[in-house]
């Protein structure tokens, strides 16, 4: 049996046992807030078409907020970290707002922007852009000296040196900042879901929750979390073709 | 005697931002064609040295030269092998060789011939596809210089290039550095710890005897360096006296 069968299985049987917990506690306890996963299950499969519709919803918004994210600060940061004069013109700003709680903001940008999908990808963006910059633009400042050298006495200009060095430098670290981002996307977006929305899963959680209907809030979560493995999945094979540079020797 | 020297400091201060000063008044001339081995105390100033050849570090006072114009740039002329050999860990050995000609602009069909015939020259053909932490340091260090040969420059600047290598392997990298560059006819500059390396692979052998900064440097003439034999037999008493005397001069 090869490392990652024996990784699957852990993780099926992890999964079984946390089931199981679940189901004899919630059997136990009696608390329609809380309902074993058998319910939940049953829940899920009849609101499957529902589910779907409301899943499609949401990736399209984690889709488009963290491909805007991605393709502005990835590029900004690259560009900064190769840039002396760059990197002090932007860095100071992105790392003065990246710690500022951005969600905090929402009932302003539903003024400013209006109830409909601006708002919420205006949101999820301003906040994925700045965790995205410092990520990359930290990684690409780990170039090191000898290389650029190299790479100058080669003849290499600016645009060769971005494009030979830097960005490749820089994907393992993109990777990582998307595969951050899209958890981070996927929590800002339920709570910018739940405000003058009726389609998404955030949406669809708050309307069954006000109805007190726990197993389809359960089944929302449960879309919501097969939502965020399934960008986890991509990424992880993402991650494994643009970085096996760096574990080709321990595979070999 | 040449008029005008193919490469040439006159003059030359040096010192990195507040640093020491590494280079006070310098004057070295090395002719077209000329082979030199660089030998002194490690942390003298002798890869800056290197650089300022290479138009890579510009000097405070008096000039770099090449060909009589002054070595602002790196030129398309002079090619450099750096200590970690500058080799880039995300393209493979075959694409390593073809980078340099890459940066320059050379056409694809010229790249691919010159590349394959390196590879074969060097050895290489059977780790092509491999990456360079796949590679002994030997194999790497024949990738640096497949990618420097491929380039046909005029001028062969190499910092230490054979220090990461065991003996017998350091040998054989020596005498086929040695055939290719009287084949080729090219100058070469190279900086060396090894008094038997710069006795093998230098016409020159210049000598910092004293410490920083570095005035002027001792030149001594090979003994075994005449007519068509470029390299001495490794077991020649001739050779044997003549890094004696390299010896005794540094040691004093």
């Amino acid at each position: 049996m090869n490392a990652r069968w024996r990784r699957w299985n852990i993780l099926l049987i992890e999964l079984l046992a946390f089931t199981l917990i679940w189901e004899l506690i919630a059997v136990r306890l009696g608390e329609p807030a809380l309902p074993p996963p058998s319910a939940v299950l049953r829940e899920f499969w009849h609101e499957r078409a529902v589910l779907w519709w409301h899943l499609l919803v949401s990736a399209r918004r984690v889709l488009l907020s963290v491909a805007f994210s991605i393709g502005i600060a990835a590029p900004l940061a690259i560009l900064a970290a190769s840039s002396r004069i760059l990197d002090r013109a932007l860095s100071p700003l992105f790392y003065f707002f990246h710690p500022v709680p951005k969600v905090v903001f929402l009932p302003i940008l539903l003024l400013l922007v209006g109830l409909g999908e601006d708002s919420k990808l205006l949101l999820m963006t301003a906040i994925l852009i700045f965790q995205i910059y410092v990520i990359v633009r930290d990684a690409a400042k780990q170039v090191p000296a000898q290389t650029l050298d190299s790479m100058a006495s080669l003849g290499a200009n600016r645009w060769q040196l971005l494009r030979f060095v830097y960005v490749p430098v820089s994907l393992p670290a993109i990777v990582t900042a998307l595969k951050v981002s899209v958890a981070i996307a996927i929590a800002v977006l339920y709570i910018a879901e739940q405000t003058g929305s009726l389609e998404g899963l955030g949406a669809y959680i708050k309307n069954h929750f006000q109805m007190v209907q726990y197993a389809k809030v359960y089944s929302g979560a449960l879309a919501m979390s097969a939502l965020g493995l399934a960008g986890f999945a991509v990424l992880s094979a993402l991650e494994s073709r643009v970085t096996r540079w760096q574990r080709i020797k321990f595979e070999d | 005697m040449y008029e005008i020297a193919h490469l040439e400091l006159r003059g030359v201060d040096f010192r990195y931002g507040d640093g020491p000063e590494l280079l006070s008044g310098l004057d070295w001339r090395i002719g077209p064609g000329e082979t030199w081995a660089l030998l002194g105390p490690s942390g003298c100033g002798k890869t800056t040295l290197l650089y300022l050849l290479a138009g890579m570090r510009i000097p405070q006072r008096g000039t770099a030269q090449y060909d009589g114009e002054p070595l602002a740039r790196p030129r398309q002329e002079i090619g450099l092998v750096l200590q970690d050999f500058g080799l880039l860990p995300w393209l493979t050995a075959a694409a390593n060789v073809e980078l340099g000609m890459r940066l320059r602009g050379l056409p694809a069909v010229e790249r691919e011939a010159r590349r394959e015939s390196w590879l074969e020259r060097l050895g290489l053909q059977e780790v092509a596809r491999q990456y360079p932490p796949q590679l002994s340091g030997g194999q790497r260090q024949r990738v640096a210089l497949a990618r420097l040969l491929a380039l046909q420059t005029e001028v062969l600047l190499l910092d230490e290039p054979f220090a990461s290598v065991d003996e017998l392997t350091r040998e054989r990298l020596q005498e086929t550095l040695g055939r290719l560059v009287a084949e080729m006819g090219a100058t070469q500059v190279l900086v060396t710890h090894s008094v038997e390396e710069a006795a093998f692979l230098a016409q020159h052998v210049a000598l910092v005897l004293e410490g920083t900064p570095i005035r002027e440097i001792t030149v001594l003439e090979n003994p075994c360096w005449h007519g068509e034999c470029r390299t001495p037999a490794r077991d020649d008493p001739t050779y044997f006296a003549f890094c004696r005397e390299i010896r005794s001069l540094l040691k004093r």
